[in-house]
Formats: structure tokens, C-alpha cells, sequence
């Protein structure tokens, strides 16, 4: 497996990985995030909306 | 007005003369090495000064309800800001300048180079004053000098940039057109500055 | 472009418009995104030929090039839209760019990282002064001020036009601080890898896995836009709720 690519293999392959677990991280973060705010805001919305009416 | 700053000259007098000898000690005395950061080090330590009385100026006057005067005469902001600049560099920058000479020998710099440097520092500070007055005109509902200074280095980069490869590089050939850039970003956030600094206070209070 | 285009792009600051627009944008941008890169590097990465020069690291070029681009342009899309919030007020234009500043800066750590690692084995050393790094380097320290400046104000009113002017000066100055370093140092850095100068590109067999994973990023930011632009709406309209709560009670 190291010797995938010749001598830098570690190099490429260490890029790659940081790279696609740094994105990875980004898109989780964002995805739950939305999840959260999405969940909380239909909370909020009835919590307003049942005494008001 | 200068005689109400006079503590805030005290301030900056002595955070200069303070990160200047931290320069000095940090080269432990090797004098090749102090030879080669003084110019750069001149810098930073009066840029650190800048920085640190900046929101003595905008923040005070903000509280104190100069500024909703200002904004009720028929004076134009962007006029008072430019003059309000004006005399921070002049309370701040010029006293430093003043002492520079002694500090610069004692960080073993040549006689003969000393008043091309001055002269370079006298015609880069005004920028970091103009630049400063600008961003801390955008944070006036945020007083912490914190903050302020967090997001004022990034603007001073250009400046400082330059300003050192000036001084580091008295005698290059094609140094005049340093000079001439150098000179073009003082001017450069000369007129920018009031303009956005007066732009940012009439946000804050619309 | 025609009024009437003009008119129907100003109809998405309406949030309603915005989701319903993004029902679209972001399945369609998710599954570019997810071809284009998949395929983009795994062809890059096990069927290009290793270069003459540069050996096998050549390959880093697929990560490292799209993601600067990425990073750059985010801040150019930042800026675009804190014009928007500055001039016609529509707060959607600001929480995208409040939406977009992570994405900006992750970009440009991966660009710093696969940069060095790339640099460790071509030039034998993680970091140099050389002037496009050190704008990457300064690049960085514009999201840091802008992301910092969010938190330290937390309410939307105060912080809009703060951050948005801080976001607009900042492109201004970060351009400045480019020219000058380039102005300083020219650099050990290669030249610009895309062109349109025919000559100067790239050879072919690296030219398409590239374009490839360039669109795949790309289409991977609108993405991430877009979603982190909805999350802020909501967290937007909570507070809106909430206040209305409070008033009512």
C-alpha cells in the first residue's frame, strides 16, 4: 500500500486523506447544524403558536 | 484635546520604547542579528503603539456623546474624522519619531542611514493612523481594545510590507519606486479613510 | 443581462423563494459534486502518468489547485455579497456570506496543508516566505478576522454592517498585500497553473482530471452554501420567534 506511488506515496497519501477528512468534517458539521436549527425552529414555532391562538 | 491625550502619549511612548528593547534583548546582544531585524523592529513596536491608543480616541468620544454632536452639526463627518486623524498622528506618531533617533542608536544602526529611515517612517506612519482611526470606527459597539486589535493587523500588512522592505533596503537601485509605493498607500488610505470611517458611524447610529 | 433576469435573481432574497430555489440547487449541486470529485481524483490519482520533474507529487495538484481556487473565490462571493446587504438590504445576501466564511477557510487549510506536504518533497521544506504563499497566508488571516468578528458580535444588528464593511475592505487590502509581496519576492512557487494562454497550460493528461475536480469543488461550495445559508435562515428566524415570543407573553 505505501509503495503505491513510489517514494512519496506517504506525502500523497497523507494529503489526500487530510483533505477528504477535513471536508468531510465540514459537510457533518454543516449537515448537522441544519438538522439542528430545522428541528428547533419547528419547536419554537409551535411553542409561539399554541398559546397565541 | 493634546493636553487631554497627554496620558495616552505616555502610553504609546512607553510600549515603543518597551517592544524596542524587547527587540534588542531578543537578539541577546549578537550585533550581526540586531543589525538585521532594528529597521523592522522600529516597526512593529510603533505600529504596536498605534494599535494600543486607538480606541482611547473613536471609543472615548463615542461615549462620552461627542460623536452624536458631531452628527448633528452641519460639519461634514468625514472632515472631522480626517482632522481627528490627523491629530492622533500627530500626538502619537510625531513623538515617536522624535525619540526614534536615540532608540536608533542604541539598536546600532548607522549614522549615516538614520534620516533615510526617519524619513521612510515619517512618510509610512500616517497610513497606520488613517488605517486604524477606519477599523475602529467599524467596532464602535464593541469597545474591548481586544477585538480592535485582533482585526486591525490584517489592514496594517500592506503598510507594513512595504514600510520594511523600504528601511531594509536603503541602498537598492530600484528603491525610488518602493518610495513611490510606499507613498501611494499613505495617500491611498488618506482618502479612503474619513470617507469609510464616516460611512461606518452613520450605519452604527441609522 | 435583460431586466427581466435581474429581476427574477432580486425575487431569491425573499426566503420562501430562497428555499425553493435551493430544493433544486442542492441535490443537483451535491450529485456534481460527488461525481465530478470522485471521478476527478481517482482518475488523477491512478491513471496519470507520474511527471518527469516532479515525480508521483504531481498528483497533489488535484486537491491542492481547485481548493485554492475554491478559496479565493469564496471570499470574492463574500464580498459580492456584503455589496448586496450594503446596498439593497436583503439579509439572506448577508447570512450567505456569514455562511460562506468557514467554507473559505477550510479551503484554505487544505490548500496550506497539501501545499507544504507538496513542498516538504519538491522543494524539502514545509513553508517558505514565497509570495503566493504568503498570500494564502494572509488570505487566512482575513477569514480569521471576519470570523472573529462574527462571534465577538453575535447579534445581527450590530454585526451586519461591521462584518460586511470588514468583508469589503478586506478584499480591498488583501489585494493590496498581494501586489506588494509580489512586488517584494518572486518566488520559488510555479506559475499559474490554468491559463487561457494555450502554451503555458498544463499538459493534457493532467488538464482533464483537474477540470474535473475544479468543477467538483466548486459545485461541493454551492452545496455547503446553500445549506449553511438555510441553517442561518432558520437560526435567524429562531431568534425572530423567540422575540415575538417574549413580546406576546
Amino acid at each position: 500500500m505505501l509503495e503505491l506511488f513510489g517514494n512519496y506515496s506517504f506525502v500523497i497519501i497523507s494529503s489526500y486523506l487530510i483533505s477528504i477528512i477535513l471536508v468531510l468534517v465540514l459537510i457533518l458539521q454543516s449537515l448537522l447544524s441544519k438538522l439542528v436549527s430545522e428541528r428547533k425552529l419547528k419547536e419554537r414555532e409551535e411553542n409561539v403558536e399554541k398559546p397565541g391562538r | 484635546m493634546v493636553l487631554r491625550s497627554g496620558s495616552h502619549l505616555l502610553i504609546a511612548f512607553t510600549f515603543f520604547f518597551f517592544f524596542s528593547v524587547l527587540f534588542a534583548l531578543s537578539t541577546l546582544g549578537t550585533e550581526t542579528l540586531l543589525h538585521l531585524i532594528a529597521p523592522s523592529g522600529i516597526w512593529i513596536s510603533l505600529l504596536i503603539s498605534v494599535l494600543l491608543t486607538l480606541n482611547k480616541i473613536i471609543h472615548q468620544e463615542f461615549e462620552n456623546g461627542s460623536t452624536d454632536f458631531y452628527l448633528l452639526s452641519d460639519f461634514p463627518l468625514e472632515i472631522i474624522l480626517f482632522f481627528k486623524t490627523i491629530v492622533h498622528w500627530i500626538t502619537v506618531a510625531i513623538p515617536i519619531l522624535l525619540i526614534m533617533p536615540f532608540i536608533m542608536i542604541a539598536l546600532q544602526i548607522e549614522l549615516e542611514k538614520l534620516f533615510v529611515l526617519l524619513t521612510i517612517i515619517f512618510i509610512g506612519s500616517p497610513a497606520l493612523s488613517f488605517v486604524g482611526i477606519m477599523i475602529s470606527c467599524l467596532t464602535l459597539s464593541n469597545n474591548s481594545s481586544f477585538l480592535i486589535t485582533t482585526i486591525t493587523i490584517p489592514f496594517y500588512f500592506p503598510t507594513l510590507l512595504l514600510g520594511i522592505y523600504c528601511t531594509n533596503n536603503t541602498d537598492l537601485d530600484n528603491m525610488s519606486l518602493a518610495y513611490v509605493l510606499l507613498s501611494l498607500n499613505t495617500l491611498f488610505t488618506i482618502t479612503i479613510s474619513p470617507f469609510i470611517s464616516a460611512y461606518a458611524v452613520k450605519l452604527h447610529y441609522s | 443581462m435583460s431586466p427581466k433576469l435581474i429581476d427574477t435573481f432580486w425575487e431569491f432574497s425573499n426566503p420562501t423563494k430562497f428555499k425553493r430555489l435551493a430544493r433544486y440547487v442542492i441535490p443537483l449541486s451535491a450529485g456534481i459534486a460527488l461525481t465530478c470529485i470522485v471521478v476527478g481524483l481517482i482518475w488523477g490519482l491512478f491513471y496519470t502518468e507520474p511527471d518527469y520533474k516532479q515525480m508521483e507529487t504531481v498528483k497533489i495538484i488535484f486537491l491542492h489547485v481547485p481548493a485554492a481556487f475554491v478559496a479565493i473565490n469564496t471570499y470574492l462571493v463574500m464580498t459580492i455579497a456584503s455589496l448586496i446587504w450594503l446596498i439593497r438590504r436583503h439579509y439572506i445576501s448577508l447570512l450567505a456570506a456569514k455562511a460562506a466564511a468557514p467554507i473559505g477557510f477550510m479551503m484554505t487549510i487544505i490548500t496550506i496543508i497539501t501545499g507544504s506536504l507538496w513542498g516538504s518533497s519538491t522543494w524539502g521544506t514545509f513553508w517558505v516566505w514565497d509570495p503566493r504563499l504568503t498570500s494564502f497566508a494572509i488570505l487566512l488571516c482575513f477569514y480569521l478576522g471576519y470570523i472573529v468578528l462574527w462571534s465577538a458580535l453575535n447579534k445581527l444588528e450590530t454585526a451586519s454592517n461591521v462584518t460586511s464593511l470588514f468583508c469589503i475592505l478586506g478584499s480591498i487590502f488583501a489585494l493590496l498585500s498581494r501586489y506588494i509581496v509580489f512586488f517584494i519576492d518572486q518566488g520559488l512557487h510555479q506559475g499559474p497553473t490554468l491559463s487561457l494562454d494555450e502554451e503555458k497550460n498544463i499538459d493534457n493528461s493532467y488538464y482533464f482530471p483537474l477540470i474535473l475536480s475544479l468543477i467538483g469543488f466548486s459545485a461541493l461550495s454551492i452545496y455547503l452554501l446553500f445549506i449553511r445559508t438555510i441553517t442561518e435562515i432558520n437560526i435567524h428566524r429562531i431568534s425572530l420567534v423567540e422575540k415575538r415570543g417574549e413580546s406576546g407573553a
